[in-house]
């Protein structure tokens, strides 16, 4: 058998923005250790370039900074800043991810990756009729902001604004497409300037205003007190003359073509996928037109339940989010991820046949039981795809020949460990890890004469276990499943349930009374009922 | 001409099958004496107990014990044997792992004793006279009988034991495998198998199975058949008919007669290297597929009683042959009956 590198619970975040702070911060809160990666000299992402936030702040005051200065605090966070990827190989829990930092190179060793990088602009400088890169004073939000905060636009001076939302956008020429958050930008720089000079005239032209949930407080805010001169439509030229610009529009409302001069026109562009590293990860992704977005492999890995891949996309980089979405879908993001990284150790024993011993396709016992059809008939061979296996020991306590064991929980480990810890009058618990054993542990009861073994899955108990625990004289033997209908590896506690009934048949044979030994399903949070059934036992006769 | 060996043939708690066993080398013992005398065989040579005492220590080459230890009588002579013979050989189920006569591990002494002298249908003993170990008689003579154990021992629990021969009894094609063995040792051919080898295969019976590649492709039972009860399908595996077959939980080397003769495995070649406990592993096995449906989820724990409960004493199916070297060995003695 190969021998497989030690599986990593190490988390890469790929994006120092919104989405990878946050999700940076949410794992390291979990215990996981994480590398931060981001390709600026800064973290803080397409936020940090904000000027304001809505409803109010600004980024450094609110949301970011906190956030960057969380971040910051944390131990088990190593922030790589300037780093680019250059090669991504490996699997889940054993990704390898080459780095340049400052022009040396360096390895990565993860388990898992979180992909953050955001969005990109889209180049409006396509949509040629805006004269965006002819004429200066067409500018895009991002440069607005930077003119704004820096001094370059005096707001007290400039009389006259256009905003143009959809600058391309749900355009078959351009972006075929809705990026979902434009229309608020739009809004957004119209409050700024109006903030900032009541008496300047801003004109927003829109085809449909898309101000989702309570952004539309937004725009009735600025319809209503603000006086911003909606325009429904989508102008069709800019022209520049004497350092002022004319904005041709045609109001559908009102059926009339206006020519508005303005000393500013702002395009509310669409926003595309970051495909650099996207593609590096070997993510498929949408065409250039529809946005270049891997929504097929989110849609996918929303669909189940673990990401197979142990890639996992959040933020703007899966499509284009608000500052709150970027957050919940940062927090939901780490939630995913939790439940692999959980399984990468538990994922790393399987079960393995020895072929000396198994009579191959004769006997097809653990076949029948498997749960995730993970053992096959392959050439005349029975054989287990180490992949499928989940580590349940369904088959090893079901194979009667012994050639069938699964890798941590043989029958030889287990024997060991129960001739080691059990005395004799003691009893012996043997717990499914995942509820009763969290229980156990919870409960944290003193009964010194409980020896507890944990095991993958009730489904591992055998009849061997058992009967070795009376042969080392315990007094009682429990078995501690899931409930029925929530075994974790399917129908494991209904193959246990069936084998401890018939062991009890077994035991009264030998004179050993049957409620000495027990199967009981337990929940995580049943401390109590394990407390109580362990005193049974206990004080029992 | 390599000098001949010597092999002695000791019986302990047996039926003699195995005796009959040795016979059935067939016209091939001839071979065995070609390079063997047999210096010591209650059963087919006029020898006393005292013969074999007098042998100086380690001057029988093989010996071979079969039957288990019930008494101090086998465990006497199962000592003897192995300061005579220089290999010992545990042959047949009973000294390999106590076999039929290990059954009584279910029960005692003092209960064997009382079921056999006193409660028997046919038994007249108004008083209550059980087997002594001792009795003199008015004149002062002495008479001894063997002590009766509360528990049977397989061989190697008692001495040291070198290499075994499974199965009930031995087959023929078994035998000429220890034939070759021995032939080729004595002619200094090849060395003779490491110490605790079982002369048997690895693999489980359903390696040399007719009946496989089952027709099915997965195995579950829904109700339990016996074959006593049921005409079984001579192509069919066992398993897949519902009838109990200890096949996947023993080892091959028989070359399957019983199956041969529309009978399942009832285990006597033991389990495989591995496998500490025969008998718990085939009951985990059989468990395990007892009534496998897609809505088994539903089924209460009334269902799961009757479908164990189809399951009559599985201590006897599971362990026919390998009760005293099972983990528990015994039934707990106090039990109350």
């Amino acid at each position: 058998m190969e021998i497989l590198e030690p599986q990593s619970k190490r988390v890469l975040v790929i994006g120092g923005g919104v989405a990878g702070l946050e999700a940076s911060r949410n794992l390291v809160m979990q215990g996981y250790n994480v590398c931060l990666l981001e390709k600026e000299p800064e973290l803080g992402g397409t936020v940090k370039k904000l000027d304001h936030l809505y409803p109010e702040g600004m980024p450094d005051s609110h949301t970011l900074g906190p956030l960057i200065g969380d971040v910051k605090s944390k131990k088990n966070i190593e922030i790589i800043t300037n780093g680019k990827i250059l090669d991504v190989t490996g699997d889940i829990g054993n990704y390898e991810v080459k780095i340049k930092v400052k022009g040396k190179e360096k390895t990565l060793w993860v388990g898992v990756i979180i992909v953050a990088t955001g969005f990109k602009e889209y180049d409006v400088a396509k949509v040629t009729p805006y004269g965006y890169g002819r004429y200066k004073n067409v500018i895009k939000p991002l440069d607005f902001d930077e003119m704004v905060s820096s001094g370059k636009i005096d707001l007290k001076k400039v009389n006259s604004v256009v905003i143009i939302n959809c600058a391309g956008s749900r355009d078959k020429k351009y972006l075929s497409y809705c990026s979902r958050i434009c229309c608020f930008i739009g809004l957004k720089k119209a409050k700024l300037i109006k903030d900032m000079n009541p008496k300047t005239e801003v004109y927003i032209c829109y085809i449909d205003m898309r101000s989702y949930g309570n952004l539309d407080s937004l725009y009735n805010l600025l319809r209503e007190r603000y006086m911003v001169n909606f325009i429904r439509g989508r102008p069709s030229n800019i022209e520049e003359k004497d350092n002022k610009l004319y904005v041709t529009v045609e109001d559908s409302m009102i059926d009339e073509v206006l020519n508005i001069e303005a000393d500013y026109v702002i395009l509310s562009h669409g926003y595309v996928g970051d495909d650099e590293t996207l593609s590096k990860l070997n993510i498929p992704l949408d065409e250039y037109d529809k946005g270049n977005f891997p929504t097929t492999y989110c849609n996918a890995s929303l669909s189940i339940d673990s990401n197979p891949r142990g890639i996992f996309i959040c933020g703007a980089a899966s499509y284009p989010k608000i500052v709150p979405e970027t957050l919940s879908d940062a927090r939901n993001t780490v939630l995913s991820a939790l439940n692999t990284l959980k399984n990468i150790g538990l994922n790393t024993p399987v079960s393995e046949i020895n072929t000396d011993i198994c009579s191959q396709i004769n006997c097809k016992l653990c076949l029948s039981v498997c749960p995730y059809g993970a053992i096959v008939e392959e050439n005349e061979k029975i054989k287990v795809i180490s992949s499928m296996c989940m580590g349940c020991g369904i088959c090893t306590a079901t194979c009667p020949s012994g050639a069938n064991q699964l890798e941590g929980f043989s029958d030889s480990e287990i024997y060991k460990t129960i001739e080691e810890r059990v005395k004799p009058g003691n009893t012996v618990a043997f717990l499914c890890q995942w509820c009763p054993y969290p229980a156990y542990e919870e409960s944290k009861n003193g009964f010194k004469s409980v020896k507890v073994i944990k095991i993958p899955c009730s489904g591992r108990i055998s009849a061997g276990l058992i009967l070795k625990a009376f042969n080392r004289d315990a007094k009682n033997v429990l078995v501690g499943g899931c409930y029925l209908d929530s075994c974790h590896y399917i129908r494991g506690n209904l193959r246990a349930w069936r084998r401890v009934m018939l062991t009890k048949s077994l035991i009264n044979q030998f004179g050993i009374t049957p409620d000495s030994l027990r199967i009981e399903w337990i929940c995580k949070h049943e401390t109590d009922k394990l407390h109580r059934i362990l005193h049974e036992m206990v004080g029992g006769a | 001409m390599p000098k001949k060996i010597s092999i002695a043939l000791k019986r302990g708690a047996s039926c003699v099958g195995c005796d009959i066993a040795v016979v059935n080398f067939s016209e091939h013992l001839f071979d065995l004496l070609k390079v063997a005398d047999i210096v010591f065989s209650p059963t087919l040579l006029d020898v006393k107990y005292e013969d074999l005492r007098k042998m100086p220590d380690k001057s029988i080459t093989i010996g071979l014990y079969h039957g288990a230890v019930r008494n101090s009588d086998n465990e006497e002579f199962a000592k003897i044997m192995r300061e005579k013979c220089q290999v010992l050989i545990a042959y047949g189920a009973c000294a390999h792992m106590g076999g039929i006569p290990g059954l009584a591990n279910v029960s005692n002494k003092e209960k064997i004793f009382k079921t056999v002298y006193k409660d028997t249908f046919s038994t007249d003993n108004p008083d209550d006279i059980v087997p002594l170990t001792e009795w003199v008689d008015k004149r002062g003579h002495k008479l001894t009988l063997p002590e009766f154990y509360d528990e049977v021992y397989a061989l190697d629990d008692i001495v040291d034991v070198d290499y075994y021969v499974p199965a009930c009894p031995p087959t023929h094609d078994m035998n000429m495998q220890i034939l070759s063995l021995i032939n080729d040792w004595v002619e200094g051919k090849r060395e003779l198998p490491p110490k605790g080898t079982v002369i048997a295969k690895e693999k489980t019976l359903c390696d040399e199975c007719p009946r496989n590649p089952g027709k099915e492709k997965n195995i579950k039972i829904e109700k339990i058949r016996y074959i006593t009860e049921v005409e079984a399908d001579p192509d069919k595996c066992f398993l897949e008919q519902g009838i109990l077959c200890l096949g996947p939980a023993t080892r091959a080397g028989c070359g399957a007669p019983c199956i041969e003769a529309n009978m399942p495995c009832r285990g006597c070649m033991g389990p495989t290297s591995i496998v500490m406990d025969q008998g718990c592993s085939m009951l985990s096995a059989i468990a395990s597929i007892l009534g496998i449906s897609e809505n088994e989820i539903e089924l209460s724990e009334e269902d799961i009683e009757k479908f164990v409960s189809q399951m009559k004493d599985p201590l006897g199916c599971f362990y026919r042959f390998s009760l005293p070297k099972s983990l528990l060995r015994k039934a707990v003695k106090d039990r109350e009956v």
